[in-house]
């Protein structure tokens, strides 16, 4: 056996262990092992053999269109940053090590498979969707976990292939940001042009988007156009969809030489990204957060200044941070939240009943805001001292903190629910109603991070605390849907069923976020933060 | 009668302890620390002297008392006249080195101070760097900023968490010298270390700290050898 072979299986070996010997790793995956066969069982029993509730090749455009998406940002990297594939052990043991640099190559790429295919899994948890809505067999979600992971990877070798064959001089860093814009603008502008004509057209959406993602030109894009359409083909039995997966396999084998003989001391090009993601992963192990922005932040006038005394400073500090923060009005997780409910309610303007536009894009917005609520700035803050050190009352300094989130938050829910709601026709009082919902949603997010700071801090596995986390933000939710099921029952309408369960939600979860707020006022007395 | 007059121990921790789950990081640990000196507080690594620190500055609940000028830990007075450097340099991304001190004075309800801040940063070679951000300081640069924002409310007490590490040789022999300053305005300090050279000759009362216990407490006026007393104690431990 092989020396990295070796080095892999052991690792493997104690990465297994380690299960055994935390518990609360050992829960935590059983946990998630067990929700995954509940979540697949559910699935197969709401729904047999019965065909597809939607059309398939909505399905095929939403694979194709989130495969490309995730190859041309990791892809992207590569002109900047490059890609690592390597640990800083790998770096500082096996690159001065008498090893073929072809051979760690493989052994980096390996890892990263493994890699990609973890990061992958939680697609898998879609399936009772998947399965309810498109009858998407597990098969067939292995497919596309298949074909997500070997993007991930396929891109990770684009990108250090760009680095490599773009670092070594100025002008051909310089020529090829165009470039590869260029290259991904020929692949999607008939798409592009097809949905453009379908808007002057009043085309039906949904079917318009549907028909531009299957234009051929989409389905040749460089390995995620190929896994793509591979992966559709196979779902749907037919042989040929290998092809894809062969022209990929070609297409890296094809990378890896050129990489090989281009530039075959390849160290020094995943040196600085691997160091980045060494002090990345420390920082995150200290309790530092990264923050999500712009690499490179000006200082300007605009962003305006600090101010306030005592807590109000922080709420002033706050919003001089997110100013810089972003380079529009809005954060970019703000605005991938934002384009995000404005396309759903583009494609979801046709459907027959109006209201259930509306549900689809509340809950995703809502989903979205769950999943992006963990990089708001007062996490942040509590990770820093010296809002725990501040000679305030511990209440008025979290009220502070929250301050600016709520305000930033109101302003991007009501345009983003103004425009959504233009889209989608939607009564005013309709809208404010979202917009209430939208604020609401935001008080429990925080107010359970608050419930689970408080109660369970001392919980040092993450994964734990993540569990604990999701278990209150349910049981915190549950008596809103209660309550709107019990209304329903009792034949109590307001505006209709949608409205009788949001106006029930709202009425339930306001107290509720209020009464834990105030319940977790003394949170700032005590950090544990840096468990020592 | 005025509290401030009566105080003689700046600092009063009385069988502190704190247990993570199973883990007791300290046990039972009393020690104080007395306005105008410089208390310094020794151990391995592990020894639980992080630990005590937090729970001074009021990071981690714990069972015991910490009494900072008279008041328990947690209150507003107590804060007031604490100034914690933590071991990791804690600075906001996206402030300038300049606004990190004036932050610091709103916060703490201190009239703004231009000149004093400028005459600080320069002190520790900052002013040509007051306009960047704190994302773009090397970790040097942001101890630099985080030992001045611990300074800037002008503390009573002023505990730090491993000054030393990560400063430049200009840095360091600055930082001793306004440890001496601070002594001689009357400055009660709690400095935690395991480089023990980097604390002869400026201390005058060290604990030593071992798998979370006090295992001894020396004076300066015993004319010892810190380093000789660390590793009698540590080794025959």
């Amino acid at each position: 056996m092989g020396v990295l072979t070796g080095l892999l299986l052991t690792k493997m070996k104690n990465q297994l262990r380690s299960f055994v010997r935390s518990p609360g790793k050992l829960i935590v995956t059983v946990l998630a092992a067990g929700l995954l066969i509940f979540v697949v069982w559910a699935g197969g029993m709401a729904r047999s053999e019965a065909p597809a509730v939607r059309d398939r090749a909505e399905l095929a455009a939403i694979i194709k269109v989130f495969y490309m998406m995730i190859f041309i940002m990791i892809a992207y990297s590569g002109l900047s940053k490059g890609a690592t594939f390597f640990s800083m052990a790998d770096v500082n043991m096996l690159f001065p090590a008498p090893v073929s640099p072809v051979r760690i190559l493989v052994y980096g790429l390996t890892q990263q498979l493994g890699t990609s295919v973890v990061i992958g899994v939680f697609i898998l948890y879609q399936y009772a969707t998947m399965h309810g809505q498109y009858a998407v067999t597990i098969g067939g979600m292995l497919l596309i976990l298949l074909g997500y992971s070997l993007t991930i990877f396929t891109a990770n070798i684009a990108a250090m292939t760009i680095y490599a064959a773009t670092s070594v001089g100025a002008s051909r860093r310089k020529v090829a940001r165009p470039v590869f814009m260029g290259v991904c603008g020929l692949f999607i502008l008939p798409s592009l042009i097809r949905i453009a004509s379908a808007l002057v057209n009043h085309e039906p959406m949904a079917a318009s988007l549907v028909s531009a993602a299957g234009i051929v030109s989409l389905g040749l894009f460089p390995f995620a156009g190929w896994l793509a359409w591979g992966a559709s083909r196979l779902m749907a039995g037919e042989m040929s969809g290998l092809l894809g997966l062969l022209g990929a396999g070609a297409g890296v084998t094809g990378l890896i030489l050129f990489l090989n003989h281009a530039q075959p001391d390849y160290y020094e090009d995943v040196l600085q990204v691997t160091e980045t993601a060494a002090l990345q992963k420390q920082n995150q192990r200290d309790g530092r957060m990264p923050e999500a922005t712009r690499k490179n932040v000006k200082l300007r006038e605009r962003d305006g200044a600090l101010g306030g005394m005592g807590a109000r400073a922080f709420a002033y500090k706050q919003r001089l941070e997110d100013n810089r923060g972003r380079a529009l009005l809005f954060s970019p997780m703000s605005w991938t939240l934002m384009a995000a409910m404005v396309l759903v309610s583009l494609f979801m303007r046709g459907l027959d009943e109006a209201e259930a536009g509306v549900i689809t894009v509340l809950a995703l917005g809502l989903y979205m805001q769950m999943l992006f609520s963990m990089f708001d700035r007062w996490v942040r803050e509590l990770l820093l001292p010296y809002i725990y050190l501040t000679p305030e009352p511990p209440f008025r300094k979290l009220l502070a903190c929250l301050s600016q989130v709520f305000r930033q938050q109101a302003i991007e829910s009501a345009l983003t629910w103004a425009i959504c709601g233009v889209i989608l026709r939607m009564h005013i009082v309709t809208i404010i109603l979202m917009i209430a919902l939208r604020m609401t949603f935001s008080l429990l997010l925080i107010s359970t991070h608050l419930l689970v700071d408080r109660l369970w801090s001392h919980i040092i596995v993450k994964w734990l605390q993540v569990t604990l986390y999701f278990v209150m933000l349910f049981v915190m939710i549950a008596p809103g849907i209660a309550l709107g099921v019990a209304l329903m029952v009792n034949g109590v309408v307001i505006f209709s069923e949608a409205g009788t369960m949001f106006v029930a939600i709202l009425a339930a979860e306001l107290p509720i976020g209020i009464g834990v707020l105030y319940a977790c006022r003394n949170l700032l007395e005590n950090a544990e933060m840096n468990q020592a | 009668m005025d509290k401030e007059v009566i105080i003689t121990y700046m600092l009063q921790v009385s069988n502190v302890t704190k247990r993570y789950g199973k883990t007791l990081a300290n046990d039972a640990v009393s020690l104080n620390a007395e306005p105008g000196r410089i208390t310094v507080m020794l151990g391995p690594n592990g020894a639980g002297k992080s630990t005590l620190i937090k729970c001074v500055a009021g990071l981690l609940r714990f069972e015991g008392e910490v009494i900072i000028g008279g008041y328990g830990n947690k209150t507003l007075e107590a804060k007031r006249a604490l100034g914690y450097v933590p071991e990791m340099p804690a600075v906001y991304d996206l402030l300038t080195v300049r606004e990190h001190l004036e932050f610091i004075r709103r916060a703490y309800r201190m009239p703004l101070d231009h000149g004093q801040d400028q005459a600080r940063l320069e002190r520790f070679e900052l002013w040509e760097h007051k306009d960047k951000m704190g994302k773009e300081l090397s970790k040097g640069m942001q101890q630099k900023v985080s030992i001045l924002c611990a300074l800037t409310h002008e503390p009573r007490l002023i505990i730090f968490d491993e000054p030393l590490v990560g400063l430049d040789p200009r840095a360091i022999k600055e930082l001793k010298a306004w440890f001496g300053e601070l002594r001689a305005a009357g400055c009660a300090m709690l400095i935690s270390t395991h480089m023990i050279e980097s604390v002869e000759g400026l201390w005058d009362t060290a604990h030593i700290l071992m798998r979370g216990k006090l295992a001894a407490t020396i004076e300066a006026a015993d004319q010892a050898s810190l380093m000789e007393k660390f590793f009698a104690i540590t080794e025959g431990a």
